[in-house]
């Protein structure tokens, strides 16, 4: 079968199930090449680990975006901005990375992740509540909105000290800087939106920063503000970066986890009430959940040289996607892919990527997705879908619900 | 195995990226120290099957026999 290389991954009929897409790429032309997206579509689960541990693949995204694709004229104005995703992590190479990682590191202690335990356990268990009494009373309840996206955004809220009130500002923020970081459809206001997002961020920011009082000890900002043991300190813009990445990254990423695996359990009755049976089965759900149909679906790097893949040369300065949902379905590393396998063991998904780019906060995530697990579970027990179909946000790099309506199942009302 | 000593799993704390990969795979071997890594606090913790996978399935490639 031949794979037509102008497809869009935000196609609609595949942004609703990419997964026959990904699979016959996968198994016919592990290495593509995409007119659409001018970019190397890589598919296997060995390729796509390896390249995502490859230091001869860029990580740079904010460089290539800024100098092609914002306008000469608009680049005094955006340059602040960019100057901020610049820093973040994600898009750095050693040994600037290793720098900062290595403080970073200091900001995820054991001491600091559970000090968030407690309150992800609190926050979850009022969520459910209030989502459960809602349903008894015969309301729609939209789990995302609702249930799956609240609990992140209060949990990064509290890392870098916003105000309880100002927690709506969460969501419009990231809502901005996903044009960016989302590779969201050409939308004409692109970067004017980025430049919002990032600006009213960061005045923000700046100002928790610069009005922190506590000590480096089991707090976030109060780690990233003190020096490594070497006296190392981070600038302030590397301070600034740091607390945007930790709010985009610890927000959308785990409501979009959260949200897929409440569907997989109101789509599958059964495991959910297997799970309920067996509570230690809840930590491999959530990593089944993750490597199935986790929220990363494409990891964007370009070749920084000249680099073989599949036997083929890709010339430095190719995009490159590696399309972690196709690698983590690749039957060469998992027994029956298409299945979710509650208990599935090991399962070395690449849901947090691998190699030194791994998901900073996967510790926090876990607990979080944890969290809202048990919750849900011991919630109502059958709950429907208002609508069999799903919506999904058009995004490039993620799998994300737009929203999850559920009512109390009919069968069981009463 | 016979003959051989017993391998100790080590961790390279320069290589750690924190994921506790480790510490699902063999909670009874490894643990997150108070920085923020892994360690190992008992090198007995788990089989050595287990230990292996848990080397194979870092993420950082952090893990290894010594």
């Amino acid at each position: 079968m031949g794979i037509d290389p102008r497809t869009s991954i935000l196609d609609p009929e595949i942004n609703q199930d990419p997964f026959p897409y990904f699979n016959a790429i996968r198994e016919d032309q592990p290495l593509h090449w995409n007119e659409r997206h001018r970019a190397w579509f890589v598919t296997r689960y060995e390729d796509v680990r390896n390249g995502l541990r490859d230091p001869g693949l860029s990580v740079d995204r904010v460089g290539p975006y800024f100098s092609r694709r914002v306008p000469d004229e608009q680049k005094e104005e955006l340059r602040p901005a960019f100057d901020v995703l610049g820093n973040f992590l994600s898009f750095l190479p050693p040994p600037r990375h290793t720098r900062l990682r290595k403080i970073v590191q200091k900001a995820f202690t054991p001491k600091i992740v559970a000090n968030q335990s407690e309150l992800i356990d609190r926050v979850t268990a009022g969520l459910a509540a209030s989502v459960t009494e809602r349903l008894r009373e015969g309301q729609t309840v939209d789990l995302v909105t609702e249930f799956a996206r609240p609990l992140p955004a209060r949990i990064t809220a509290e890392m870098v000290h916003l105000d309880p009130s100002d927690i709506q500002l969460v969501e419009k923020w990231t809502q901005d800087l996903a044009m960016f970081m989302g590779g969201a459809v050409e939308a004409s206001d692109r970067n004017d939106r980025i430049r919002r997002g990032v600006s009213s961020m960061t005045g923000y920011l700046e100002g928790v920063i610069r009005n922190y009082q506590g000590s480096a000890d089991g707090d976030f900002v109060g780690a990233l503000l003190a020096a490594d043991d070497e006296g190392v300190k981070l600038t302030p813009l590397e301070i600034l970066s740091t607390c945007v990445l930790v709010v985009f990254g610890g927000y959308r990423t785990t409501a979009c986890s959260i949200a897929n695996a409440a569907r997989h359990l109101i789509e599958n009755p059964d495991m959910a009430e297997r799970l309920r049976q067996d509570d230690a089965l809840v930590d491999s759900a959530i990593e089944e959940f993750m490597r199935y149909e986790g929220h990363a679906r494409v990891v964007v790097r370009w070749a920084g040289q000249d680099t073989v893949i599949q036997g083929q040369r890709i010339p430095q300065g190719d995009r490159i996607f590696l399309i972690i949902a196709a690698a983590n379905r690749d039957p060469r590393q998992f027994e029956r892919p298409d299945e979710l396998i509650l208990d599935r063991a090991p399962n070395p998904h690449l849901g947090f990527g691998t190699g030194i780019h791994y998901c900073l906060g996967a510790p926090i995530s876990r607990i979080e997705q944890r969290s809202a697990l048990r919750a849900f579970l011991s919630g109502v027990p059958h709950l429907s879908k208002v609508e069999e179909r799903l919506y999904w946000e058009e995004l490039l790099t993620n799998r994300a619900l737009k929203k999850l309506e559920v009512t109390l199942d009919p069968v069981t009302v009463g | 195995m016979s003959g051989q000593p017993k391998q100790i799993p080590v961790v390279d704390r320069e290589r750690c990226v924190g994921s506790t990969s480790c510490i699902q795979i063999a909670p009874g071997v490894y643990d997150m120290g108070e920085d923020g890594y892994s360690e190992v606090i008992d090198p007995a913790g788990a089989d050595e099957a287990t230990v292996q996978r848990a080397i194979d399935y870092c993420p950082a490639q952090a893990l290894r026999w010594a």
